[in-house]
């Protein structure tokens, strides 16, 4: 649960104003409490045996010796847990029919809560020991002795679907979780084949693992008076996580578990997953009579937490000779890890798929992706999740097709732009784009980052012993999950609406809470500023709980960028609600008809006569005495809402990435970035600002040195930050930024995703950049991460 | 990760630390911590128990005695990095010092520790060999000097303390670079230059095995001039196996990249000694 109140100021026409953080300040000084800091009285610590090798069937488990150890209270295996079911995966490509309960909820291969037969991937937990302190219980894992039986290992998604791959799961004959399509084949395959041009690439979108500064964490605490459980854990979607622990995992009343998110140092996507430890740590909990709590470590995390991208692509556009795109096309072979993750297929599938046209009108689309089990951790979501894959490979495909056809690639984008009068704007894959105005965001991107100058820099570049590259990238990034029914019909099982409550004191101060979970947006500043916006008051007077599904209105946590566009406006809507009683009731105190009720700056006044009026303080306090109020009009001010969009909404923008590369290292710099993104209307610049730079950082990182490497034993080489770069501020330039405005038809506020937009294009950006450095070399293409290495070979005549 | 069990002593003297480090199977030196804490935990490095010396004030601090620096080992690489008389008389350290991890460990980390630091390739002991220095050690039989090629080479002895590092101060005719690991800012490739009477002395680190003083190419670049071409064709005429893969990337990538940093280090102490 996050509770702040920040600093005063003026009230009225707040939203839109960049404000600090009110949660800066105690991130800052470290008073922000996370799990690991939660020690509640005679807290036991559990450690987890993962597996040391990547497939193998377990012959035995011997713990009979880690029992012994001093502190230990108890060790386990899956043979302690056979009445606790797997976990649930719950967004399958294929839709929901088939698999609402009964139980399996969820897919063949579901993983348990600890594997007893076979081990699948370099982590599978195989049991746990719970001990007095955090050493003992790492030292009683020390002490398993656990017999395997070595079986072969896959780890690439491609050759795990070939003939004669090793099967992970009895249950899904050729390790295929889904083969899902979008779009239309055979007028795509057809527009292709009677194409001007063709041009084709084979991609590699490579794994990268999620590093959030906070590791995972759970403390489970059972009640046995009460019969009641509490979670606490490092979560993006606390009622989620309450929905398919009680339910669906541990078969408790849904009301005997509450679920507890303290402040969350950062998830890009992976703790909206439900995980093992956040089951066994209650289940311990209640079989020992004490608090259980459990905290990962890095090479933990990097070895159980969901991983990203992963995507081995054969991608084809199609055009004419001068610069109209006729059809795009990709086959994708999408690497799911081990087990299904919560969501993990329907990010490799449906977000990426659908969104592979992107920016472009392109009168014919196909995507088609192979979903497959390996023995690797399990895929999941990355900040910009299946977007930026879709972006990467559009924008890598035009930059091909400009060369091919000898074309600027900014004038070929120009001439493939969804045009301003064609929104809602359907792109063929089962998106419709609600609004967008792409040029304008288009050119300003070209003209901030001075795309006429390329050529002089280029040149003077040269004479300094370096090669100056520009890539453009541009994307149309789905945000707003999202409308519940049209997402059942993606495979969700689950509501993906939102909802806030509203609650104004006797006093007049408010008090908002809202079912999503900040893992680090601010949402405590923002939500009051919608709130104190809407009534008209200052946002210091508001307060804003959330994380404690006790406290807190159902909600669907915080992931795909959905707050402000999602909880945001259900926050909105219901100060509009209270707004309008307080018009209806400020009628009976104002002794007037409501047509003379004028509401400003938080109070009420006679339409001509301000001398007849009550201020907010005063209608709260008359509300909460409900004094003199007619039957019709209930006393107190607390009003919710559950806000559904009609449907998702498209942010979308253009970055510009200039690189120079060393001539003799073949050593890549990124010397400018330029960012011009739109998320219609914005709530916070300078929060949104620091969004934007974080996301552009965190897609430079793939582009430059992130890699999550598998030997050909399924050992994650890159299991620790020594082995795993992730850029540091030296590593970037100052970028460039500035936004268009498209607001959203689909949400009261004209809101847009925002927080992970800008991860979507930088990818693409910086590798069109360098292969555009590398031009006269013939060079068509280079995998990530650029590596100075990869670069050097073709520097040096290798060029494929 | 958690770190083992250890003991830990904090050494009134050199003489107790070196008394300490005699009468102890698996003691070790703390000095900054920097490479040793890191590897305690993810159980690279092995100690029963630690020896903490950080407060012993004589091995610290940066003196000038005619012709020669001496560095006390638990100077920091940050006042390596900053220290005037470095700076002007060992410009390749002083710069080797600056190109070390970040603020942080630079505060803390020491020059005890990285030319001790045998787990990975680090900045100070390619910068040390090209400047000619000699490292003092103590041990329970006195104190006696070696080379910092014999250093890199073999490391500290054990039951020896290394106590300082003596560098002639010779000008401003040397230079250090490097390719940092996008990682750890370990050295991928760190050479180092001092360009003397008697030709230039050159080494490389993260190429090779270890920091080595590469005699065959100084042999081949002596009376210059120190163009890249040749630096790089004198590179190339080293034995292949000179240079090893290190992660990621290949020896033939490394060798060259030692030759280009070298090339690059000798541009730049001939450019600062002409002037």
């Amino acid at each position: 649960m996050t509770s702040v109140t920040g600093e005063s100021t003026t009230a009225g026409g707040v939203l839109g104003q960049p404000l600090d953080s009110r949660e800066d300040p105690q991130l800052l000084r470290g008073e922000a409490v996370y799990v690991a800091d939660i020690d509640l009285p005679g807290t036991a610590h559990m450690a987890i045996l993962g597996s040391p090798v990547a497939h193998a069937r377990i012959l035995s488990i011997d713990t009979s010796a880690a029992e012994r150890l001093p502190g230990v209270l108890k060790v386990a295996t899956a043979a302690d847990f056979t009445d606790v079911m797997p976990l649930p995966c719950i967004w399958i490509p294929g839709g929901v029919e088939s698999h609402f309960p009964p139980h399996p909820y969820g897919l063949p291969g579901a993983r348990p809560v600890l594997t007893g037969d076979t081990v699948r991937h370099v982590g599978d937990p195989i049991a746990v020991a719970v001990a007095e302190t955090p050493r003992q219980a790492a030292a009683a894992l020390a002490a398993i002795s656990v017999e395997y039986e070595p079986l072969p290992v896959v780890t690439r998604a491609d050759e795990a679907l070939a003939e004669g791959a090793p099967q992970l799961h009895e249950a899904v004959p050729g390790n295929l979780n889904a083969y899902w399509t979008c779009g239309d084949q055979e007028r795509t395959d057809s527009a292709i084949a009677r194409a001007e041009v063709t041009v084709e690439l084979d991609l590699v979108n490579q794994r990268t693992i999620n590093s959030p500064i906070e590791p995972r964490g759970a403390v489970g605490d059972y009640n046995a008076a009460t019969g009641e459980y509490t979670l606490y854990a490092s979560t993006q979607g606390p009622h989620n996580h309450r929905f398919l622990l009680s339910a669906l995992v541990l078969g408790i009343p849904f009301n005997k578990l509450r679920v507890i998110a303290p402040t969350v140092g950062g998830s890009f996507g992976t703790k909206g997953y439900l995980y093992p430890d956040m089951a066994l740590v209650l289940l311990l909990s209640k079989a020992l009579g004490r608090p259980v709590k459990w905290v990962d470590t890095r090479t933990g995390l990097m070895n159980s937490t969901v991983q990203g991208r992963d995507h081995r692509q054969h991608v084809t556009l199609a055009g004419t000779r001068d610069g109209r795109i006729t059809a795009v096309r990709c086959t994708s072979y999408a690497n799911l890890g081990a087990y299904p993750s919560t969501i993990g297929p329907g990010v490799a599938t449906a977000l990426m798929g659908r969104s592979i046209t992107g920016m472009y009108e392109i009168p014919a689309a196909f995507c088609e992706v192979y979903a497959a089990f390996t023995n690797t951790v399990s895929l999941g979501a990355q900040r910009g999740s299946g977007r930026a894959e879709a972006a990467f490979l559009m924008e890598r495909l035009v930059d091909r097709y400009a060369a091919e056809i000898g074309m600027d690639p900014a004038e070929v984008r120009r001439r493939n732009l969804v045009p301003k009068e064609k929104f809602p704007y359907d792109n063929g894959l089962g998106w419709t784009y609600d609004s967008g105005n792409y040029a304008p965001n288009f050119e300003r991107a070209l003209e901030l980052a001075g795309y006429a100058d390329m050529p002089a820099r280029k040149a003077a570049a040269r004479a300094r012993g370096k090669r100056l590259g520009v890539g453009i990238a541009t994307y149309v990034a789905i945000c707003g999950v999202g409308p519940s029914t049209r997402m059942s019909k993606e495979g969700m099982l689950g509501g993906t609406w939102e909802s806030a409550n509203i609650r104004v004191h006797p006093t007049g101060e408010v008090t908002v809470t809202v079912g999503s979970a900040s893992t680090g947006q601010s949402h405590g500043t923002v939500f009051a500023m919608v709130a104190a916006d809407e009534l008209g008051i200052d946002p210091a007077q508001v307060q804003v709980y959330e994380g404690d599904t006790l406290k807190a209105p159902y909600g669907q946590g915080t992931y795909g960028s959905r707050s402000y566009s999602m909880a945001a406006p259900a926050v909105a809507l219901t100060a509009r609600k209270i707004k309008a009683k307080l018009i209806r009731a400020g009628a009976v105190f104002l002794n007037v008809p409501e047509d003379k009720v004028v509401y400003e700056n938080g109070g009420v006044h006679e339409a001509g006569n301000p001398e007849n009026a009550k201020t907010f303080s005063e209608l709260a306090m008359a509300m909460w005495y409900g004094w003199g109020l007619p039957p019709e009009i209930e006393p107190a001010l607390d009003e919710t809402t559950h806000f559904d969009p009609p449907d998702f909404n498209y942010p979308f923008g253009t970055h510009v990435a200039v690189v120079e590369i060393d001539e003799l290292t073949g050593e890549t710099e990124v010397v400018d970035y330029t960012a011009v993104d739109d998320a219609g209307n914005i709530g916070n610049p300078k929060i949104v600002n620091g969004q934007i730079e974080g996301s552009i950082v965190h897609g430079l990182g793939q582009a430059l040195m992130e890699a999550a490497e598998y030997d050909e034993n399924g050992i994650l080489l890159s299991s620790d930050l020594t082995h795993y770069a992730l850029p540091r501020a030296a590593d970037v330039p100052l970028f460039t930024l500035d936004r268009t405005v498209t607001p959203s038809p689909h949400n009261p506020l004209g809101a847009k995703g925002a927080g992970e937009i800008a991860t979507v294009p930088p990818a693409a950006a910086v590798v069109n950049a360098v292969v555009d450095a590398l031009a006269d070399l013939g060079v068509q293409h280079i995998d990530m991460p650029l590596t100075p290495e990869k670069v050097w070979r073709v520097l040096e005549g290798g060029a494929r | 990760m958690i770190l083992t069990d250890f003991d830990y002593a904090r050494a009134a003297s050199l003489e107790e630390a070196l008394t300490l480090l005699a009468g102890t199977d698996g003691a070790r030196v703390l000095a900054g911590g920097q490479s040793l804490l890191p590897g305690l935990r993810t159980g690279a490095e092995k100690a029963r128990l630690l020896i903490d010396v950080r407060h012993l004030a004589q091995l610290r601090g940066v003196g000038q005695d005619g012709g020669e620096l001496r560095i006390g080992a638990l100077t920091t690489l940050a006042e390596l990095a900053a220290d005037p008389l470095v700076r002007a008389g060992a410009p390749e350290l002083a710069a080797a010092a600056r190109a070390n991890g970040d603020p942080q460990v630079r505060n803390l980390g020491t020059v005890g520790g990285n030319l001790a630091a045998t787990e990975r390739p680090t900045d100070l002991p390619v910068a040390a060999i090209a400047a000619g220095a000699r490292a003092e050690l103590a041990g329970p039989g006195g104190t006696r000097t070696a080379p910092a090629e014999e250093l890199a080479a073999s490391g500290v002895p054990a039951g020896e303390v290394l106590t300082a590092l003596l560098v002639p101060a010779a000008g401003a005719a040397a230079a250090f670079e490097k390719t940092a690991d996008r990682a750890t800012r370990y050295p991928v490739c760190a050479a180092a230059v001092r360009i003397t009477p008697d030709g230039p002395r050159i080494a490389v680190t993260g190429a090779t095995p270890r920091a080595l003083r590469l005699r065959g190419v100084e042999d081949r670049l002596r009376g210059g001039p120190y163009t890249t071409t040749a630096v790089l064709a004198a590179f190339r005429a080293e034995p292949r196996e000179l240079f090893v893969p290190g992660r990621g990337t290949s020896a033939e990538y490394l060798g060259h990249l030692a030759g280009v940093l070298t090339a690059r280090a000798l541009a730049r102490a001939a450019a600062h000694s002409s002037a």
